[in-house]
Order: C-alpha cells, then sequence, then structure tokens
C-alpha cells in the first residue's frame, strides 16, 4: 500500500498511523477478558441458524483481497473551526480507494 | 421475561416514589419475574445472580437502570488466542489499532447461560437517564408499526441504500443523504416508525450524528437532538454510528477501576431522547463502528444491519431481532476477511451491538 496513492486519491485528508492510544494495564486488568476464537464464534450458533425458517437473505461475502489494505487515521487537512473533529480510521486498498470506515 | 434493577440504587436516581412506581408496573407485567439486586459494582456477579433466576420459559432478559445501576460489562474482545493471531499475522502488525483498544461495554452476559459471554437469550436495558418519566415511558412503549420509514445516511456511505431497502414499511419511505440532511431540514413528521441512521456519532458528545462531505473534505452535521421529535411512540431505531448507544462515560477502555460511571440524560444524548419519547427501541454501538463503502459489499456493521431489519421484516421484536442478528453475524465471521485485526473488528462489533428501552 502506498501512502502517496492514498492521498492522491482522497485530496484534502492527511493521515497518520500508530496513533491510537491503549488501555491502560489497570483497565486492561479490571477488562474482563474473551476467552474465544473465531472458530467459537462461528461454532457457538451454526446449529440454531442452519436450521432456523425464514433466514436472511444477506448475501454472502466473496473473499477479499484485504491482506493489501492499510488501516490509517484521517483527519481534514482544514481543520472545522466550529467543532470538535476527530480523527477517524480508514481502510485503503493497494490503488490508495477508501475501502471502508469508522462510522 | 425477567426484569432485573437494583431499587436501592435506583432509588438514588430516580427518587424512592418514583422507583416504587416502576416496580409496581413490572410487577404487574404478567409472566414477568423481577430481579432486585443489592447494590454491586461487578457485572459478572450480577449477572452469575441474575442466571440463577432463569428458566427454560425465560423469554429475554430488561435491565431497568444506568450502568450504575446495574453494571455492564466492561469487555477486552479480544482473548489471548485472538491477540497471538494479530501478533503472528505480519500484515496485522503494521495497522492502526483499534480507537477503543477493542474494550466495550456489553450487556449480554445477563443472557448468557453457558458462561462464555455469548448469550443463550436476548437482553435489552432501559436507562433511566435521571429520570422517572423516561423510564415508565420506556416501560409501556409499543411494538413498532411496520408502516413508515426513515433514514439518514452518509454520502460516503452508499451501502447503506442496500440496507434501507430492507427495512420494512407499508406507507411512507425517505433515505436522506448526509450532505443535503441537515438539523435544520429534517421534518419531524417524518421522524418515525423504522429508523435508520448510518452516520458518524461521537464519544464525547451524544447530542448529534454528522455525516461528510460530497464532493469537499470534512464532516457535516446530520442530524441532532433537537430533531428527535416529543413524541415517537410505535419506534424502532438501529443506528450505525459510532457510540450511538454510549449511555455513560467514560467509554469502556477509558474505565479505571474505581471511577464513578456518569450517566448521560434524555437531554445529553440522542439514545436516551428516543427513548423518552416513547421509542420501544434504539439499536446502537457503545464503542467505533466500522462500515463498508461500496454497495456491493457486506462485512463489518453491513450484515448485523441486513439481519437485524430482516428479523423485524419476519415479525421478532426488536430485541429478539438484535439477538437473531447477532447469532448470524458470529456464524458468519470474518465475512470474506481475512487479516486477523478485521477478524477483531468484527467481534467487537458483534458484543458491542446493545437494545436500549424494552425491545419487546
Amino acid at each position: 500500500m502506498d501512502l502517496k496513492k492514498v492521498k492522491e486519491k482522497n485530496p484534502g485528508w492527511q493521515f497518520s498511523q500508530k496513533v491510537s492510544s491503549r488501555a491502560s494495564k489497570t483497565v486492561l486488568n479490571a477488562a474482563t477478558k474473551s476467552e474465544l476464537d473465531i472458530d467459537s464464534y462461528n461454532l457457538k450458533y451454526a446449529a440454531q441458524i442452519k436450521n432456523k425458517k425464514g433466514l436472511t437473505d444477506t448475501p454472502t461475502q466473496p473473499q477479499l483481497n484485504d491482506k493489501t489494505w492499510r488501516m490509517m487515521k484521517k483527519e481534514s487537512v482544514d481543520r472545522p473551526i466550529d467543532s470538535l473533529e476527530d480523527k477517524k480510521t480508514g481502510f485503503y486498498d493497494a490503488e490508495g480507494n477508501e475501502v471502508a470506515s469508522q462510522g | 421475561m425477567i426484569f432485573v434493577t437494583s431499587s436501592e440504587k435506583l432509588i438514588k436516581n430516580i427518587g424512592h416514589a418514583e422507583t416504587d412506581k416502576v416496580i409496581v408496573y413490572i410487577k404487574s407485567i404478567s409472566d414477568t419475574k423481577l430481579v432486585d439486586l443489592p447494590v454491586m459494582d461487578n457485572a459478572t456477579e450480577a449477572a452469575r445472580q441474575v442466571r440463577s433466576s432463569i428458566e427454560p420459559n425465560t423469554r429475554g432478559i430488561v435491565i431497568v437502570g444506568g450502568y450504575d445501576v446495574v453494571p455492564s460489562l466492561q469487555l477486552n474482545i479480544l482473548s489471548d488466542k485472538l491477540l497471538k493471531e494479530i501478533e503472528d499475522d505480519p500484515e496485522s502488525l503494521g495497522e492502526e489499532w483499534d480507537v477503543d483498544d477493542f474494550i466495550v461495554w456489553s450487556d449480554d452476559i445477563y443472557g448468557d447461560v453457558e458462561g462464555d459471554l455469548l448469550p443463550e437469550l436476548p437482553v435489552s436495558r432501559i436507562p433511566d437517564g435521571k429520570n422517572p418519566l423516561l423510564v415508565l415511558t420506556a416501560l409501556k412503549a409499543s411494538l413498532p408499526k411496520v408502516q413508515d420509514k426513515y433514514g439518514v445516511r452518509n454520502i460516503k456511505r452508499p451501502f447503506a441504500i442496500d440496507v434501507f431497502d430492507k427495512v420494512p414499511f407499508t406507507a411512507s419511505q425517505l433515505l436522506e443523504i448526509s450532505e443535503a440532511c441537515s438539523p435544520k431540514t429534517v421534518k419531524g413528521q417524518s421522524v418515525k416508525g423504522a429508523l435508520y441512521f448510518m452516520l458518524h456519532g461521537h464519544d464525547h458528545d451524544a447530542t448529534r450524528f454528522t455525516g461528510e462531505l460530497g464532493t469537499k473534505t470534512g464532516y457535516f452535521e446530520a442530524f441532532d437532538i433537537y430533531n428527535v421529535p416529543a413524541n415517537c411512540q410505535e419506534t424502532v431505531v438501529f443506528t450505525g454510528c459510532c457510540y450511538g448507544a454510549l449511555i455513560a462515560l467514560p467509554k469502556a477502555d477509558r474505565k479505571e477501576p474505581g471511577m464513578a460511571v456518569r450517566s448521560r440524560t434524555y437531554e445529553q444524548s440522542i439514545a436516551l431522547a428516543f427513548l423518552n419519547a416513547g421509542v420501544n427501541a434504539f439499536i446502537g454501538c457503545t464503542g467505533a463502528h466500522y462500515s463498508p463503502k461500496a454497495q456491493n459489499e457486506n462485512f463489518f456493521g453491513k450484515p448485523m444491519h441486513l439481519s437485524f431489519w430482516s428479523n423485524i421484516q419476519n415479525g421478532k421484536a426488536p430485541a429478539e431481532a438484535l439477538f437473531e442478528a447477532k447469532k448470524e453475524y458470529a456464524t458468519s465471521i470474518p465475512h470474506g476477511l481475512t487479516k486477523a485485526i478485521y477478524k477483531a473488528i468484527e467481534v467487537k462489533i458483534l458484543h458491542q451491538f446493545t437494545c436500549l428501552g424494552l425491545g419487546w
């Protein structure tokens, strides 16, 4: 993923990486930690979903080429003066196109 | 149905006589049981006490009171296995991190019979918002009518067109776009029935949702708390907005031990304003939400949105519709994604969606 391409495709935004602050050790210790992996999630309700009548007609998402994506923080070059703007996370493909975002 | 509260704590938020009215009303509902917890700040222990009252015919759990009355679980969704998968994935290591450090508030533990943090029963919460009228209004809220639908989407999120198409209706429909739609243009009479918001939300300000500008850069206020009608009965709201259902501060990754949780009121939160106006349910996230851009993509938040409305279409009550949507979502994680950190984002989305309001 080329940052130059992201900037070209997304004029007016500036980008940064590795800026999200992490929770403190005391918060991490206080929080309840899940013990589940992806397979656990897939299996938990599988039987109920398989047998469910009138299951949603949600289209199945084909495998994505997300190995080439990059997750970055973006913010406006011209910051708004009348309201706070939080840095938001965007996801960019190899061509620099935004493919997903926070929000 | 099991209603859960802590009357000793609820009294401090809404008053003694008002709490009595709430308790009397709950006890007057047929086929319900009330679990009145002592004051406690440990959600795991509170849930353990609730679990002992769950019976085979229990349909769901309704919590009455804010996080300071019945604690929500401060949940780190990153298990050691999931964290190791990220650490072992070279493509994930160079990535930005989740803004909430994958720690969110979750009420699902109250419906978790098996003790694995994944519920067997739908859970909903009526926050008190320090206002007894809000609580009673929410307790008496009617189920939504599948008649009118209204939505506002971020212009940069065309995937929401697909979702809005799935929102059931029989009479009027209107999907507004964030740049054209602003708080000044929202018509109050349209805001009823099945409501869908796909906008930006903010942890520090729960009174507004924003969209983006189409041709220029930046954000644009789309809907604010003044747009919530005074009366909004027979309505269900679904929000794909960051922190849309964050009813208290701090957010979960900032809650240090010993720090008091501060509940929002209906003057400080769009979610609580909708509950005060009589909606049956307000569905949203307690942390940052993520969504795809293109209309043909179906990962991150979108599958949850689609499943929820599909279950509403199939006649489920909102609390049950969200529960069913979560089950469907869990079964299909990671929705075509392969990077470990993106899978973790989907796990976060699953856990942080919550049902506010009665939901039944």
